[in-house]
């Protein structure tokens, strides 16, 4: 991963160490801010597709860590069946969280790919999670993300300056693309870059299916939406909400970007369930925050 | 009020003190809620606060306009994102006139004292316009209200027209004029570009460089405003965007390097864009940490001070004799107007000296090692009195109307709890409040404020405490501070949130 030695060694008064073990042949680093403050539980933070605890969490994990201890994996991706890899990816947050948070409920929170991630760790290990937020996540690949992850593939193989473009396009919501001006634009589209480990994980995307596991999900959970999600679209996160039993639901204006585009909100949504899981009861809408 | 007739509102159950967004504020929700038994004091002859207050050429609001109104009453007219003073100012009077305050308030009503009295248990304010009794005391008095004049030898004797940009001589002409502006804040920047237009000679005393991001300001066009009027919800998720966009500014605040970064790149980009001499950038580059004092937004500052009639003396004011301005530097600036805009009386309140609460103790007594509050709002020896915009509420970057509207709500929420208490006289312990004050002098201890080697306004210079900032998210606050938990007035110190 091109993350592990790249991240801040201290952010506003917190100093991360680095830590890693190993699942086989695959090597998993992770981040864990080490104090802990408050009676809170710890934070674990997965990332989403082609991300890392860098690139998805820069404003999450320091921010998070002012008031609570947390931890963030950056997954290993696995060979094999793609329909296999989100158990195997939820193998590496369960095998972090029993090294480094061991016997201790921890809040779990995973972004896009790393919320089903989270989930399929919760459901297969309750005892590790006292707590879940699924950013931006989704229950089972439908076939409007087939068709993008269709058109994902293809400009892969022929044309690397459209695909950057196309993802630039996906990830973030219409009023913010709207806001920039050109320069802007073209600085985020060159922010994005592919690889194998992405092309890998946009398979394992393509095979997505929660419905055995989200039953088994006992726990407090915090389903967090986008309105302008072109990637996980919103209704997704509406059948999670359907799903798991213990979840409550609630949206913010962003699209699938939400870390970047809305990350004080998250901090916001992260904390306050982290403080009082149950403050809005199973199958609570959260009301609208009207700053 | 005609003196013939009794003022029903002599005796009250809310004494508001300041009719400016936090006593305005109040008193709406109050009105809203059916309650007729308040009154609010305000010292000068109109509502409007600092927006009153502040009408020096160019006066506009640095945080946007959409967020920098009430959430409860947005306003689908204004004229650009970054609103003029007067425009402010009318949609604060507009506001409480149609939101049915104007019975309410009683104006030339200087708080001149406020005292707790223990055998009634009941506040007495005492004013010009006579004295009003109540069973709280609501200081919506402000920290950018009392002037600061600075303290330079001979300022009083200079021969030449003194004011200060909070009380603009509009009657003394100033075309063609030799001008200096005392300040580099947030005044002096909106204040400098006006007069370099109409200045014989302007001179500009800096005496630490601030530092300036592009303003990104614009007109709202009658389209836009048009959707406004039709779609209430556009207003507000623009200011949703506007607050989380602004909340999210604290992880730089905080020091978290790639903000930092981003933040100082955005500033210092734009000095170098704006500012091609190098000299003069290097005079015009702050030496602190960005985010340590106030962080100005503007696109005509820089291109004024670089006007031939334009002097930027590098040097704070150091004396004045006669018609010439000295500044540090021993360079002496002949001068016909001299404007002060070094700020406010923000650490040491001239309202602290004026409130008296238990065994006759005053505020600023009480706060001599520095202001303080518990959920910034209620203090240990002061019962039923409450701070709005008080200790612990000040940002460097959102919007601090949003802090008055959640103070606002632990409020109303105090007053219901009393209600059906039987009128229970609220109070919080020595060890609630300082433990609530050592908690944030804590996380203060984590930020730029602190850390960002600078001396502000935020700082009190007797103890080095920020005691007028609220350290964290904005939503923290409201997260934390507008609960309002009987427990905590009742000395449990497990109701502290913080």
């Amino acid at each position: 991963m091109s993350t592990a030695n790249t991240l801040a060694a201290t952010a506003g008064g917190v100093s991360e160490n680095h830590g890693s073990l190993h699942i086989g042949d695959l090597e998993v680093n992770f981040f864990d801010s080490v104090e802990e403050r408050g009676d809170f539980p710890p934070i674990v933070l997965v990332h989403g597709t082609g991300g890392s605890t860098r690139s998805h969490f820069s404003f999450l994990f320091p921010m998070l860590a002012a008031r609570q201890r947390v931890v963030a994996v950056d997954l290993a991706t696995p060979q094999g069946p793609p329909e296999e890899g989100t158990a195997r990816m939820a193998e590496q947050v369960q095998a972090v969280i029993e090294k480094v948070l061991p016997a201790r409920p921890v809040t779990l929170a995973g972004y896009s790919l790393g919320a089903v991630v989270a989930a399929t760790a919760a459901g297969a290990r309750p005892d590790l999670v006292g707590g879940l937020v699924l950013m931006a996540g989704w229950l089972k690949t439908d076939a409007q993300q087939r068709l993008r992850n269709d058109v994902w593939h293809a400009l892969r193989q022929s044309d690397a300056a459209a695909l950057r473009r196309y993802q630039a396009f996906c990830a973030f919501s219409a009023p913010l693309l709207a806001m920039l001006s050109e320069g802007e634009i073209e600085a985020l589209v060159a922010s994005f870059r592919t690889d194998d480990v992405m092309a890998a994980q946009m398979e394992i995307n393509r095979h997505v299916d929660l419905t055995e596991i989200a039953p088994k999900i006992t726990c407090p959970t915090l389903i967090v939406a986008g309105t302008d999600d072109l990637m996980t679209p919103f209704r997704q996160s509406k059948r999670l909400f359907g799903a798991i039993a213990d979840a409550r639901y609630t949206e913010i204006t962003s699209g699938h970007a939400m870390v970047v585009e809305r990350p004080a909100e998250l901090v916001h949504l992260i904390a306050a369930f982290n403080a009082d899981p149950n403050e809005y009861p199973a199958g609570a809408t959260l009301p609208a925050r009207r700053p | 009020m005609p003196t013939s007739t009794p003022d029903a509102l002599r005796d009250v159950s809310v004494i508001i003190v300041g009719a400016g967004f936090s006593g305005l504020g109040l008193g709406i929700q109050l009105r809203r809620r059916g309650e007729t038994s308040f009154v609010i004091l305000e010292r000068a002859d109109d509502v409007g606060g600092s927006w009153r207050d502040n009408t020096y050429p160019g006066v506009a609001c640095d945080v946007p306009s959409p967020l920098y109104s009430y959430s409860f009453r947005t306003n689908p007219d204004w004229s650009r994102m970054f609103a003029p003073g007067q425009e402010i100012w009318d949609y604060l009077r507009t506001a409480a006139r149609e939101e049915g305050l104007e019975p309410h308030l009683r104006f030339g009503a200087d708080m001149l004292e406020a005292r707790w009295s223990e055998t009634d248990h009941r506040w007495t304010v005492r004013t010009p316009q006579g004295e009003f009794h109540g069973d709280v005391l609501v200081a919506a008095t402000g920290h950018l209200t009392d002037i600061k004049l600075p303290e330079v030898p001979g300022l009083d004797t200079f021969t030449g027209e003194l004011f200060h940009s909070a009380r603009w001589n509009h009657d003394f002409p100033l075309d063609g004029k030799r001008i200096g502006v005392v300040g580099t804040g947030a005044s002096a920047i909106q204040i400098v570009p006006q007069l370099a237009e109409i200045a014989e000679r302007l001179v500009v005393f800096q005496r630490s460089a601030p530092y300036i991001q592009p303003r990104r300001d614009r007109d709202f066009s009658e389209a836009e405003k048009n959707l406004f009027r039709r779609d209430q919800r556009t207003v507000e998720e623009m200011r949703e965007m506007l607050f989380w966009y602004n909340d999210s500014r604290f992880a730089a605040r905080r020091l978290v390097d790639d903000f930092l970064a981003e933040a100082m790149w955005q500033a210092l980009s734009h000095l170098e864009k704006q500012v091609p001499d190098p000299e003069l950038r290097a005079t015009l580059t702050p030496d602190y940490t960005i985010g340590c004092k106030r962080v100005l937004l503007s696109d005509d500052y820089y291109p004024a001070v670089q006007k031939p009639n334009v002097h930027l003396e590098a040097a704070a004011l150091e004396r004045v004799a006669g018609s010439t301005a000295f500044s540090a530097s021993g360079q002496g600036f002949e001068l016909d107007v001299l404007v002060v805009a070094t700020g406010f009386e923000t650490y040491d309140l001239p309202s602290s000296y004026r409130i008296f609460g238990r065994a006759g103790r005053s505020l600023a007594d009480h706060w001599s090692n520095g202001m303080q509050a518990y959920n910034s709002i209620a203090t240990a020896g002061f019962p039923n009195l409450f701070l709005l915009n008080g200790p612990g509420t000040s940002l460097g970057h959102n919007s601090v109307i949003y802090m008055i509207e959640a103070q606002v709500d632990h409020l109303l929420a105090a007053l219901d709890w009393r209600s059906a208490h039987g009128g229970r006289v609220l109070e919080v312990s020595s060890e609630i409040e300082n433990a609530f004050a050592r908690r944030l002098d804590e996380v203060a201890a984590e930020t730029v404020i602190i850390r960002g080697g600078c001396s502000s306004w935020y700082l009190d210079p007797r103890n080095g405490r920020a005691t007028l900032s609220w350290p964290d998210f904005a939503h923290r606050f409201r997260d934390e501070c507008a609960p309002f938990d009987p427990a905590a007035y009742d000395g449990d110190e497990r109701a502290l949130r913080v």
